[in-house]
């Protein structure tokens, strides 16, 4: 959280974070080059800017696997966390050497005539009704733009003047941009491959992502319900020793966003699940000096009022509770985002 | 996430990969085949009795 711009919020973790995903970019691509002229001897007739066009394609590929199995990961298992907190910088590093990868083969490929190499790209061939000789190309341009539309909108100045939802229909298009990617190398690269080894790693690669984010889905649906929100207000949500201290348990309610009812110290409130920075969960982050604590970024709202600590404006909004005997009753009419609502009290 | 990103999230994992299968399977079945020559290496009958 930060109450104003800047280029790049800097912490430890994050330059370590950043280190890593250099020193993992420049590895793969020696490691690449080194192999492929080791071990495949007739690679021995592939010039030099071919295997590096090849190097940088293969690891953006890759690179873009990682970015998009994090967050499905994180939906599984909490130890993912960390790596969702960062995983902006792993985006924008994919795009970027994506970029070189197609800088690279259109100048290569495409620079040295008369025509304009971008013209070349798109114009040299336009058999779009062939599936064998299918323009690859163009998917791979496509994919680049949607990529460098999000790398280009990943900062949270952005975000906040998309509009949060707008922001995060945006960047769902990674989704389709993988798929335009997945064809761009079974009808590019792997037309000319006869080693059986590349299309078992794509499949495996496309069965990870869809498996994963299918899987991740599938178990959220079916958390949405556990409530069937009725006629009365106020529902029975369980025990309040079925609460860890500073920790929620998040209601899903048909039709309705999740609330994340809060147990903290002798206090119980209830807010929406739903963080207004980018829809994090916040039922599943913790009570942190007195907030909650969005569990993927940080951002923090006190579980009184759902207001952002001070200089922060931020606002969520808040629900009535109250116990019966140890039990948690939860009025299901969310009151306006920052509205103060008594916690109720739990008595020893 | 709210439950539009949640129903939007699920929609577009059912329908990409639909797509993605799709254009795997095809993408691979129309690989050019390698265009193997094949030589006939039987001894021509009339090796050596040519006089």
């Amino acid at each position: 959280v930060s109450v104003q711009y800047a280029a790049v919020t800097w912490n430890r973790n994050k330059r370590i974070y950043d280190s890593v995903i250099v020193a993992g970019v420049v590895s793969y691509i020696a490691m690449f080059v080194a192999i492929t002229k080791l071990i495949a001897p007739e690679s021995h007739g592939i010039s030099d800017e071919v295997l590096l066009i090849r190097a940088l394609g293969t690891c953006a590929y890759v690179m873009l696997h990682v970015v998009l199995c994090i967050g499905p990961l994180a939906r599984f298992d909490r130890r993912f966390l960390p790596v969702l907190y960062n995983r902006r910088h792993l985006g924008v590093a994919t795009f970027v050497v994506g970029l070189a990868h197609g800088a690279l083969s259109t100048g290569y490929y495409h620079g040295f005539g008369r025509l304009n190499p971008i013209v070349s790209l798109l114009g040299t061939n336009t058999d779009y009704s062939s599936i064998a000789a299918f323009p690859f190309e163009t998917l791979g341009l496509i994919a680049l733009i949607i990529l460098f539309l999000m790398a280009a909108t990943s900062h949270d100045f952005w975000q906040r003047n998309l509009s949060p939802n707008a922001w995060k229909w945006l960047h769902m298009l990674v989704y389709p941009a993988y798929a335009l990617l997945v064809l761009h190398v079974v009808l590019g690269g792997l037309q000319s491959e006869r080693s059986t080894i590349y299309p078992v790693l794509v499949a495996v690669g496309a069965v990870t992502v869809i498996g994963l984010h299918l899987g991740a889905a599938w178990r959220e649906r079916r958390r949405d319900h556990h409530v069937n929100a009725s006629t009365t207000a106020w529902i029975d949500i369980g025990r309040i020793d079925d609460i860890c201290d500073d920790r929620a348990k998040i209601i899903g309610i048909d039709g309705h966003e999740r609330i994340a009812v809060f147990r903290y110290g002798n206090c119980v409130s209830a807010v929406t699940n739903v963080c207004a920075h980018q829809r994090g969960p916040l039922g599943e982050g913790k009570i942190v000096d007195g907030c909650i604590t969005c569990p993927w970024h940080g951002w923090q709202y006190r579980p009184g009022d759902g207001r952002s600590p001070p200089p922060f404006t931020e606002k969520i909004e808040t629900y009535q509770v109250r116990l019966q005997s140890r039990r948690i009753e939860l009025n299901l009419h969310a009151k306006p985002p920052g509205t103060p609502v008594e916690p109720a009290r739990i008595s020893e | 996430m709210t439950v539009a990103h949640r129903r939007g999230h699920f929609a577009a994992w059912v329908v990409l990969g639909a797509i993605i299968s799709f254009g795997f399977v095809i993408g691979l079945l129309s690989r050019p085949r390698l265009a193997v020559q094949t030589t006939d290496i039987t001894t021509p009958a009339s090796h050596g009795d040519n006089p």
